[in-house]
């Protein structure tokens, strides 16, 4: 019996890379299955996904073959193979293309000549699926981003996918809304035996959901045991807490609030209703929170970006803070360029300027490829880094820094983890907001939890 | 009846045509006052905030002043002479013109705010979907990228306030700044736009001429409007024709005529003018209604 996806000997080398990301890669994959692929940041997992289909693939030279039910893909025409197969990419702002979700779900299918009335059932019956229909009317750019991702779905399953690939899509997700996404995920899976094969590095978190897990590596797939499946997603904040405990700290604070209380409409409700808050010299702090409980809000107020109605806020030192997007801090091509460009706005000469810049590329082991590269060519994590060579050099004696965490990999978080120690030896408090309680148990050594308008 | 939103977007489209055309090819200074006076009714029925309204009304004022005194510096005829500038004449008549067409311009941007707020992108997509698709994705594509253009722009900038970028005085020196923002949001955006491409592509963009999932009933509501719009329209058009509600401001401002069509001609402009607020407010009775009945 032919298999749902087979994919024999497999190469592929990006148009401007100089090797290939896959080389040589086999996978056989049965009708319904759920598959996990693992592989750390650059192992072409991404790649694998979007080569399978050739509407996906991006500029590149290939060699081996894709069979869908035993068919070479290349011999299915256009508009079947889209049909057939659905990607959802990792970051839903790049994949999500009209204004309004209604418009969104209808994309695909107005692309295939679908007729109106069939586009509008399988739009209401989606709707009804996915629990979205609250969110029919609503513009795209008023959702959070757990519902953009969701809505990323629901219109990759309007074609009524055979098999659906999704390319790290919790990535920007909470871990509660990461839970709900696979969910849902499941659903699809179980009710219409879609294959389905998802792209994720929290393999310890999620593989007990899948059939079989499959890694990427030097540009081959290859099963792996998954002995350690089951372990589930840690939304619980009790070690959280254990963290106060441990912090000896007793040196002055260097950010002191004081009943501090918020809100964005006067006859609204306070989102910040009485903060006391004292963070010691060079700690890390880690503020958790459900999503919309104000934990954004409360750093806006730290950097005086929103004016609290009530409450003093004291910062022994200078501020900097780092925003969810790390790439808004640069405005130059290059990281090398835009520090340049920022010391001698800070009035450096240029040979200061670069003795400073090659002090701190050693401190934060920014390689020159890392330097001289265009900031969008970077990594989550490259792109971190620099960012908080920046926030050096600005001077910052407290760093802030939201949601860090947001599209790194593990290895990418254990070394910001390791950055924020390092920084907090040298007397540089650090405070970030986050929902990721492994990452705040690795960096944090005092944390809290906003919730009903106050910090626990 | 219902809520203004609720009509065809062909309904809307035929409405508002005409509203801008009477409005701005009028040239009597009460068609022009019952134009203004209807938007700004139409948006406070509407639910427009009392401030946002009272902003509107004020920076108005404010417009339809301005424009009356540049136009007293264009415009030179009229008899009454205010005084003498550069061997011109200053003339109470030219500042009147301005101040009328400073109501017109005002109107018409008024109207705009309120269609604004009872269409949406879906009005648009409906209307050109079947006939130019093209023109539809591309407006809804834009409209996609726009907020987050701005919004890319605005956290850029208040990143690099925060880094202190900004302390340097010199109006050169943030100009430059704010640029280098500015392009380094435009090169992100490109970016964002190619790789929006590309998932048009794999999305079946182009495929084949695509269908269109936008429907919406024509409703007997739908005719009745675009009856009495044609009828309000005709006995307007007529009126203009035989200049029975003609006036003239210069040289002094006066009625040239005040014939057999003007009394038709100004119930027309009115029930025009003030439909829009009127099927609002009515909308709001039945909707209160609605609730006393249930309770």
């Amino acid at each position: 019996m032919a298999k749902k996806l087979r994919i024999e000997g497999l190469s592929y080398r990006y148009a401007l890379g100089g090797r290939n990301v896959l080389d040589g890669a086999d996978l056989d994959v049965e009708a319904g299955e759920k598959i996990l692929l693992a592989g750390g940041s650059g192992s072409g997992k991404s790649t694998l996904l979007k080569v399978i289909s050739p509407a996906t693939m991006p500029r590149g030279t290939v060699s081996g073959r894709v069979l869908i039910d035993g068919t070479d893909v290349n011999s299915i025409p256009r508009a079947e193979i889209i049909s057939k197969v659905s990607y959802v990419a990792q970051n839903p702002e790049t994949q999500i293309v009209v204004d309004t979700v209604y418009g969104e779900l209808a994309f695909s299918c107005e692309n295939t000549g679908i007729s109106g009335v069939e586009i509008r059932r399988r739009i209401a019956w989606t709707a009804t699926y996915f629990g979205i229909e609250s969110l029919l009317k609503r513009r795209i750019s008023e959702l959070s981003g757990g519902q953009k991702q969701i809505v990323s779905l629901a219109a990759a399953i309007m074609l009524k996918p055979e098999i659906l690939l999704l390319d790290e899509p919790t990535t920007y997700l909470d871990p509660v809304a990461a839970v709900r996404f696979l969910d849902l995920v499941d659903s699809i899976n179980r009710d219409f035996g879609t294959t389905v094969i998802v792209a994720e590095h929290r393999i310890s978190e999620f593989a007990g959901r899948f059939d079989r897990v499959v890694k990427v590596e030097n540009g081959k797939v290859t099963d792996i045991e998954t002995d350690f499946c089951g372990g589930a997603t840690d939304v619980f904040y009790d070690k959280v807490f254990s963290l106060n405990g441990k912090n000896k700290n007793e040196s002055a604070p260097t950010v002191m609030v004081r009943n501090l209380a918020f809100r964005y409409d006067r006859n609204g409700q306070n989102v910040l209703d009485g903060v006391d808050l004292l963070i010691p010299k060079g700690s890390v702090f880690a503020l958790l929170g459900g999503n919309g409980c104000g934990k954004t809000t409360f750093l806006r107020c730290l950097t005086g970006e929103l004016k609290p109605q009530q409450g003093k806020i004291k910062i022994d030192g200078k501020l900097s803070a780092m925003t969810q997007n790390p790439l808004s801090m640069f405005i130059e091509e290059t990281v090398r360029k835009d520090l340049r460009f920022f010391l001698k706005r800070k009035g450096a000469t240029g040979k200061e300027a670069d003795e400073k810049i090659r002090e701190i590329a050693k401190k934060l082991e920014l390689t020159d490829s890392v330097l001289d590269s265009h900031v969008l060519d970077l990594s989550g994590g490259e792109v971190e880094r620099a960012a908080i060579a920046k926030l050096i050099l600005a001077g910052a004696d407290v760093m802030l820094f939201d949601e860090p965490t947001k599209g790194l990999d593990d290895t990418a978080k254990k070394r910001l983890a390791e950055l924020m120690r390092t920084l907090s030896g040298e007397g540089i408090t650090s405070v970030f907001v986050t929902h990721d309680i492994n990452f705040t148990l690795a960096a944090a050594d005092c944390a809290g939890v906003l919730s009903g308008g106050t910090i626990l | 009846m219902h809520r203004f939103r609720n009509y065809h977007p062909i309904t809307k489209l035929a409405f508002f045509a005409v509203i801008f055309a009477i409005s701005m090819f009028t040239e009597n200074p009460a068609v022009r006052g019952m134009s203004l006076v209807g938007a700004v009714t139409a948006l406070a029925a509407g639910g427009t905030p009392l401030k946002r309204l009272l902003k509107y009304i004020g920076g108005g004022i404010v417009s339809v002043l301005l424009i009356g005194v540049m136009n007293c510096f264009i415009a030179h005829d009229g008899k009454t002479i205010l005084f003498d500038l550069l061997r011109r004449h200053i003339t109470l008549e030219a500042f009147y013109y301005g101040l009328s067409a400073g109501v017109m311009i005002v109107g018409v941007a008024m109207w705009c705010v309120f269609i604004t707020d009872e269409t949406d992108t879906e009005d648009l997509v409906m209307t050109l979907g079947k006939v130019l698709p093209f023109v539809s994705v591309v407006i809804t594509v834009t409209l996609r990228y726009i907020p987050e253009i701005i919004k890319k722009f605005r956290e850029t900038l208040s990143a690099q306030k925060m880094l202190g970028i900004f302390e340097s005085k010199g109006y050169f020196k943030r100009a430059l700044i704010i640029s280098k923002v500015f392009m380094s949001v435009t090169e992100r955006s490109v970016e964002n736009a190619m790789d929006m491409a590309s998932t048009m592509k794999a999305r079946g963009y182009g495929l084949v001429r695509r269908a269109s999932a936008r429907h919406k009933k024509w409703r007997e509501s739908d005719t009745d409007l675009l009856l009495v719009t044609a009828f309000c329209a005709a006995f307007i058009a007529v009126g203009e024709k035989t200049g029975d509600f003609g006036f003239a401001y210069y040289p002094s401002p006066a009625f040239v005529k005040f014939g057999l069509y003007a009394i038709p001609m100004i119930v027309a402009c009115a029930l025009l003018f003030l439909l829009p607020a009127g099927q609002v407010i009515d909308w709001r009775i039945r909707w209160q209604k609605s609730f006393e009945s249930k309770a």
